[in-house]
């Protein structure tokens, strides 16, 4: 039984629900968020959006059966239907929001630095935004959640040989994307 | 395992490394193209954004606090249960417990009455227009056909494989009543060898009750048109979802256009079919089984190109007395259609939406291109009605007129179609008359 799997049962066998789920969102959310900022490319929306993942796992906590899935991949499906769910609302996707390139935050950068970062994120989701849907969400998924293939390919209904595939295709896109970016400003 | 197979492999593991803040170094040995694809990977790496310590912290404690209100309205619901809120319906007098009694027993009764009569059943929710299919490529949809009037009784085909009945071209809405509108888009009209196909699947509520689908995702099949041998598989999920009333859940499905053991396909149409799954709505006792649909149907191209003509020959053929006219083939990007023609002896164009007065010839057919492999082009169905396009039998003037369309297309290099068709009379569908074999030059 994994850490968070002996999380679960010990809410179920001795009540201690606010432990356990104190327990399981400490480990998980951090995934979570970078997940859905990948998807969405903004600070406030991906933490609504994590905040509303959170609240749905806590409301079908009850119902959640540890022996048909890990938590993590209970908690990646409702993820990805919040988002998607979002998507659909803002009437049609539109992935990466182009405008959120501003949000970026890190830690005791000088300005200059700062400002290339932010030059550099905000190509990034240019980039991102080339991608098919599923590239995405599988960048989504290895970066931000730090799945392994086997886990993307289990909440994707993919097979693990072509998640490697369409990841290694993405970040070559992805690649190949910055670098005509980084040699048109050398010239 | 081929080369690119073992990059990507590499290409994963390197990232699974670096993501559990292993110290990779790669060697200048390793591909060029591998090298910068991971060094591009730290990048991404780079600029992830981390949660700030403030929304951490603050939904943690929201999520704690609504918590320990969850656990409380919990325990006091199970305090004061069901059987205590009868009990303080019913009044401690005799006289008033029998007057309250009756009136919860007729409650009970006009709600499964009305129950029965359909009242608690979703509003009707008209049936949304087909999504529009991205179409980058300039192939024609294939036809939506409507389902034949009557269907005949099959005939079996003329080689010993069997003829599974012909498969409606589904719509590309399909509703499950009374609870799921499924939808699958996929994102081209038509696909070359090699090319990644993407179907978004999409799994509507539109009832207004929380609907579980279990399990989810379904186990979905890829199978060649018109034929029993599933080619490509993915299993079925291991956790329920839930969709709330009037939502969406979105699935995306993708082929690599391999089968099982790893082989490209053939080119030709293939059928994207759901497993059975369960449905069942919240606070209502029922579960439905769905799925088993064609959910898409995905066209294969051949890489040298399809041929597009029409090849009119009126060939006749006579066998146990009875002649069968092959009257004209048509080969276009989307498919064969092939049209035959018999009279039957004594014949008389009956009045419309009737059969007619003698007996007439059911059919079936198979086909294959230079020799190759042996594909079921099915047993038409009646169509009594004009307007109704596609595989069918119709009732002409002077005689009965078979189509067989949305037959797999035909390579533009391709030397000879043979067509083989067997039939047997409607009054007797077990004695098989023929077969008549069509060879027809393509060149």
């Amino acid at each position: 039984m994994s850490e968070s799997e002996g999380r679960v049962y010990q809410a179920r066998t001795t009540g201690g629900n606010t432990e356990a789920f104190g327990g399981l969102y400490e480990q998980y959310m951090p995934d979570i968020y970078k997940y859905i900022h990948y998807r969405v490319g903004n600070i406030h929306l991906a933490e609504d959006l994590t905040s509303t993942v959170f609240e749905k796992a806590l409301k079908g906590f009850s119902r959640y059966i540890s022996d048909r899935a890990s938590f993590f991949t209970w908690l990646m499906t409702i993820a990805r239907h919040t988002v998607i769910d979002h998507y659909r609302q803002q009437s049609r996707r539109k992935d990466m929001p182009l405008e959120a390139a501003n949000d970026i935050s890190s830690d005791n950068s000088s300005p200059e630095r700062e400002a290339v970062r932010r030059e550099e994120l905000k190509r990034l989701r240019l980039c991102l935004e080339r991608l098919s849907r599923l590239e995405k969400e599988i960048v989504s998924c290895k970066f931000g959640a730090e799945m392994n293939n086997r886990q993307v390919a289990g909440i994707l209904s993919l097979s693990e040989s072509n998640v490697g595939t369409i990841l290694y295709r993405a970040v070559r896109k992805l690649r190949d994307c910055f670098r005509e970016w980084q040699n048109g400003q050398r010239r | 395992m081929g080369r690119d197979d073992k990059i990507e492999k590499e290409f994963s593991e390197y990232i699974d490394r670096i993501l559990a803040g292993e110290e990779v170094v790669i060697g200048d040995e390793v591909n060029e193209d591998l090298r910068t694809a991971v060094e591009f990977a730290r990048k991404i790496i780079e600029l992830r954004g981390e949660p700030s310590t403030a929304f951490s912290e603050n939904l943690k404690q929201s999520l704690l606090q609504k918590l320990a209100e969850q656990d409380m309205r919990a325990a006091q619901e199970k305090k004061g249960g069901f059987r205590d809120f009868i009990d303080s319906l019913i009044p401690r007098s005799m006289a008033w417990r029998a007057v309250s009694t009756a009136a919860i027993v007729i409650i009970f009764m006009v709600v499964g009455l009305f129950w029965y009569m359909g009242g608690f059943a979703p509003e009707p929710v008209p049936s949304p227009a087909p999504a529009p299919a991205p179409a980058p490529k300039p192939a024609p949809e294939p036809e939506p056909e409507p389902a034949p009037e009557a269907a005949p009784a099959p005939v079996p085909a003329p080689k010993p494989a069997p003829t599974p009945e012909p498969s409606p071209v589904p719509a590309p809405v399909i509703e499950i009543p009374p609870a799921l509108i499924v939808k699958a888009v996929p994102d081209e009209a038509y696909y070359m060898p090699g090319e990644t196909i993407e179907i978004e699947l999409s799994f509507t509520n539109i009832t207004k009750r929380t609907t579980t689908l279990d399990p989810f995702p379904p186990k979905i099949q890829v199978k060649p048109q018109r034929e029993d041998k599933v080619v490509y598989s993915v299993a079925a999920g291991s956790q329920p979802s839930e969709i709330e009333p009037d939502d969406t859940v979105i699935l995306d499905f993708t082929w690599d256009q391999k089968d099982m053991d790893g082989k490209q396909v053939s080119p030709g149409w293939y059928d994207v079919v759901l497993g059975e799954f369960i449905v069942t709505m919240e606070d209502f006792d029922m579960k439905l089984p769905m799925g088993t649909h064609i959910e898409a149907r995905l066209l294969i191209q051949y890489p040298q190109g399809t041929m597009e003509k029409t090849v009119e020959l009126n060939q006749s053929q006579e066998r146990d007395g009875i002649e069968v006219i092959l009257e004209r083939v048509e080969l276009t990007t989307t498919g064969m259609t092939v049209h035959a023609f018999n009279t039957p002896p004594g014949y008389i164009h009956p009045p419309p939406s009737t059969l007619p007065t003698v007996p007439f010839l059911l059919a079936s057919a198979e086909y294959s291109v230079d020799g190759g492999t042996v594909k079921p082009a099915g047993s038409p169905g009646i169509r009594f009605l004009e307007y109704m396009e596609g595989t069918g039998i119709r009732f002409v003037e002077n005689g009965v007129r078979y189509t067989w369309k949305q037959l797999d297309p035909v390579a533009s290099d391709a030397g000879e179609l043979t067509f083989i068709i067997v039939m047997s009379y409607n009054d007797r569908p077990g004695e098989l008359i023929g077969p008549w074999e069509f060879r027809i030059p393509l060149e």
